[in-house]
């Protein structure tokens, strides 16, 4: 019976811990965000962009392939 | 020196959405819903008694933590064929997601394996594959902490994702098979399942799930900020640079 | 400048098929790479020296004499090659950017799977010069009948998918900041099928002298090879891209 009630309280304690990790993460990053957006918008004006922003550099092309088939 | 632009998101995109809201209630009423189930509607087992309960959680999360793997894998791909960042954190996501199950499982396994069979590891096939399983994905989030800056190791990751995933059900057949061939004395065997415990099995395997979907929804809504964090970050080391 | 879709230059000899032109490519790559590496001797030298050391130390740690069971034997043998494996895999990425053959070669108009070919080609040759030395050792040390053909079959074919993994992984974690620590971490869990077979086939040579018992295990070692083989000539490439 022990058992259960380890098994059940490692369970849960491992979900909600993860869980309030990730909501201090939230609010740690909207805090951070909100302080570098206002420090470019400090820098240049705001335009407008039509996609999505990229997270990672641009897309590297594809290798360079030299088969003479 | 190139102009700078915010990009459109730049204002309230971190407010939480409406359907988000719904998912992580809708999870949380479900999961309150199956312990009940689980610990005191559904009747006691058998064989095993009350220990037997553990089962509830057990199988859903193990459950989650493959379909967690599939993320992995289908994200892996889709990233190598489209080269699109987004695959790349779902992937990555989903990857960490699937290592807390997975440590979950073997966890709530082996507490239920110490009075079921008396010790807490055994090496039978489905624990030792789900220990593989576990070392795969520690392995891919070890291949990305250890990767040099350089944008390479999502593609590596990718590479590993996709040869892993594949190599499961080798995994599974090659111990299944080690396993029969030196058998022990105790072999997994949770019985079988009666009409109130297979409501009580289907409400956690549907709640589970929901909570693994918001788990991830939450997690990825993390790294999509990091990301975009460090973004406006290269851009303002640009303008003043 | 190589340039992406240029017409064949005019001024040229007969073409030889692509097919043909292909392995020969290989074979050049081969030769350079195979050739240097064991004329430095170092990586060799080190993989047969770390192997014999694992068959010590394994001997003291299970207290090994001639008559030990034939399951233990074969985990032992193989644990030393394994190990020793992974200490030529992730020494030859590291060489080869030493050298800085490598960029030279991502110039050059040469198929990306053909340097993984190449690589693999080496790499199994790495691996069973060190067996050369490994498994007369082990047979003299423990007394074990190793000049079957179905051991040196199962010896060889549990290399070859090794090698064909453990090539594709090396290229991987020798871009990483722990690039000696993160092989092992990377190639281990993979290979587990192959570990098991592997020591199972040899285990069930070493009782009787055919292989017809651990068949299955053979099968399985082949279809991981075959499988794996297909799938790290498609993903090579995106392992390359620089």
């Amino acid at each position: 019976m022990g058992y259960l009630v380890a098994a059940y309280l490692i369970l849960w304690l491992g979900i909600f811990g993860y869980l309030f990790w990730m909501g201090g993460a939230l609010r740690g990053l909207r805090a951070e965000l909100g302080e570098l957006r206002a420090a470019l918008v400090a820098r240049a004006p705001e335009v407008p962009e039509e996609q999505e922003p990229v997270a990672a550099p641009p897309v590297t092309p594809p290798p360079v392939e030299l088969r003479g088939r | 020196m190139a102009q700078l632009a915010l990009p459109r998101q730049a204002t309230g995109a971190t407010a939480t959405a409406p359907w988000i809201w719904l998912l992580n209630a809708v999870s949380l009423v479900g999961v309150m819903a199956s312990l009940y189930l689980a610990l005191w509607w559904t009747p006691k087992e058998a064989v095993e008694g009350d220990v037997f309960r553990i089962f509830y959680i057990h199988v859903p999360i193990a459950w989650n933590m493959y379909v967690a793997f599939f993320v992995v894998f289908a994200a892996s791909i889709l990233y190598l064929w489209r080269r699109e960042p987004i695959w790349d954190r779902v992937a990555r996501v989903s990857a960490e997601i699937g290592l807390l199950f997975t440590t979950l499982v073997l966890i709530t396994g082996s507490i239920w394996g110490k009075p079921v069979w008396g010790v807490y590891w055994t090496w039978d096939a489905r624990l030792t594959t789900t220990l593989v399983l576990w070392f795969m994905y520690l392995a891919y989030l070890l291949l990305r902490s250890y990767s040099s800056e350089g944008g390479q190791a999502p593609r590596y990751a990718a590479v590993l994702g996709i040869v892993a995933f594949v190599d499961v059900p080798i995994v599974q057949y090659s111990v299944t098979w080690w396993r029969t061939l030196h058998p022990q004395s105790d072999i997994l065997a949770p019985g079988h399942l009666t009409g109130s415990m297979l409501l009580g099995m289907f409400v956690s395997l549907v709640s589970f799930t929901l909570l693994g979907l918001a788990l991830f929804v939450q997690r990825y809504r993390v790294e999509s900020m990091r990301d975009e964090a460090r973004t406006l970050r290269q851009r303002l080391e640009e303008a003043e640079g | 400048m190589v340039t992406e879709s240029a017409a064949p230059p005019l001024v040229k000899a007969a073409k030889p098929p692509p097919a043909l032109r292909y392995f020969r490519q290989v074979g050049v790559m081969i030769r350079a790479e195979t050739l240097a590496e064991l004329r430095r001797r170092e990586t060799p030298v080190a993989m047969v020296v770390f192997s014999l050391l694992v068959l010590l130390i394994f001997s003291f740690a299970f207290d090994l004499r001639p008559g030990a069971p034939p399951d233990v034997l074969s985990g032992v043998v193989w644990s030393a090659i394994l190990f020793s494996g992974m200490l030529g895999l992730g020494r030859g990425f590291a060489a080869e950017r030493e050298r800085g053959t490598l960029d030279g070669l991502l110039l050059a108009p040469v198929d990306r799977s053909a340097i993984y070919l190449a690589r693999l080609v080496d790499n199994l040759l790495l691996m069973l010069v060190m067996e050369v030395v490994t498994l007369p050792a082990a047979a003299i040390f423990f007394n074990m009948p190793v000049w079957r053909p179905a051991l040196l079959l199962a010896v060889f074919l549990g290399t070859l998918a090794f090698a064909i993994v453990g090539t594709l992984f090396a290229v991987i974690a020798a871009n990483s900041r722990a690039r000696d620590v993160l092989l092992p971490v990377l190639l281990l869990p993979v290979s587990v099928p192959i570990v098991i077979a592997s020591v199972e086939q040899t285990a069930a040579v070493l009782s009787g002298p055919t292989l017809l018992a651990a068949f299955p295990w053979t099968r399985l070692t082949v279809g991981y090879a075959v499988l794996f083989f297909i799938i790290s000539m498609l993903l090579f490439e995106h392992v390359l891209d620089e």
